[in-house]
């Protein structure tokens, strides 16, 4: 098969772009993925998958920043459910250590508390806490009107306070 | 303690940016460019084998409970998906002996509540693939278990509290144990 100059020139173009999300975001989003689901191995399984998939629609995709977040809160989702079904054969060791920070809450008793809430009251409140985004931008990763995502930052955060105060 | 709420949220902030710089961002589990453009040796789960070996021990442990009390799969059957916005979800394993007639009939009875929106029936095959994924890199657990030893299960999405559901279905033969999850 032929490949036009064309071509190896798109592909250039996307494996280089590609490079450049993975070097901005894959640690950022290997972070929010922990905080999704309490594992290291999930966190990085997760956004391995959902950066393997943007490349693969990299040419398609108008904001592939956005699309990995989806990517990834789906794939949270998607190992949250698997894993329920051998929770009770695994038994992970603890979320967190526990350690003093100032002016923050009990880090043991947030992870707990965390893990506790349903997958897009801990998705909302996670991009919204420690990703800092906005309403708008949580409704288009969450797929759901910015209302939605009021409501699911307010019961979760209702939650978390009642948890932790 | 009471904080307002501008309090709390500050400091919720500021306790998740710890939580997750906990995170191990290297090591083998971190992929490189490579790995993940040219569609083959993509990281699997549990990379780094970092389960303690208690929690093996007692997996293992359970399984052969499991594998004592002698549980038995139904042949293969899928139910398919029956609409509805999913909640909440729980887990229905069955219990020792179970037939093809009796997962039956507990499917029966599953669908026809209301609040119902998904049913899938994990037969042997099906629950033994996910447990070897889950358990890919810990052998000494999958040393120990056939594809016949590990429960069946439905899991089910519910509509609205789980509550009551899972106290209806416990109450059903052959019903073992019913796991309420915290996800929607």
């Amino acid at each position: 098969m032929n490949v036009s100059r064309a071509d190896a020139e798109a592909d250039g173009s996307t494996l280089s772009n590609f490079e450049s999300l993975f070097r901005l975001h894959y640690d950022a989003q290997v972070k929010r993925a922990f905080l999704m689901t309490g594992s290291h191995e999930a966190a990085h399984d997760v956004v391995s998958k959902a950066m393997t998939t943007v490349y693969q629609r990299m040419a398609e995709l108008d904001e592939p920043v956005l699309y990995m977040s989806r990517c990834v809160m789906n794939g949270c989702r998607d190992w949250g459910r698997r894993h329920v079904r051998w929770s009770k054969l695994v038994r992970p060791g603890p979320f967190v250590e526990p350690a003093q920070v100032d002016g923050a809450l009990d880090r043991v008793e947030l992870a707990d508390a965390l893990a506790a809430l349903p997958h897009r009251q801990r998705a909302a409140i996670v991009l919204r806490y420690y990703g800092r985004e906005s309403e708008s931008r949580i409704a288009q990763v969450l797929g759901c009107r910015p209302g939605t995502v009021g409501s699911l930052i307010h019961r979760g955060l209702a939650a978390l306070r009642k948890d932790l105060t | 303690m009471n904080l307002p709420l501008e309090d709390f949220e500050q400091r919720l902030a500021s306790t998740l940016d710890s939580l997750a710089d906990d995170v191990q961002l290297d090591g083998p589990m971190r992929p490189d460019v490579q790995s993940l453009t040219s569609g083959s040796d993509r990281p699997s789960r549990h990379l780094n084998g970092s389960r303690p070996a208690f929690v093996m021990a007692m997996a293992a442990a359970l399984i052969l409970g499991l594998l004592a009390a002698g549980r038995v799969s139904p042949t293969t059957w899928i139910e398919p998906v029956t609409g509805g916005a999913p909640t909440s979800e729980v887990v229905v394993w069955l219990e020792v002996g179970t037939t093809d007639t009796e997962a039956a009939r507990i499917q029966q009875e599953i669908d026809g509540r209301s609040e119902v929106a998904w049913l899938v029936y994990y037969d042997a095959e099906a629950s033994y693939a996910e447990f070897v994924e889950f358990f890919a890199d810990e052998p000494e657990v999958l040393d120990v278990v056939s594809a016949e030893s590990v429960p069946t299960s439905f899991h089910v999405v519910l509509v609205g509290d789980p509550a009551p559901f899972a106290r209806w279905i416990e109450t059903f033969e052959p019903v073992d144990t019913v796991d309420l999850a915290p996800e929607s």
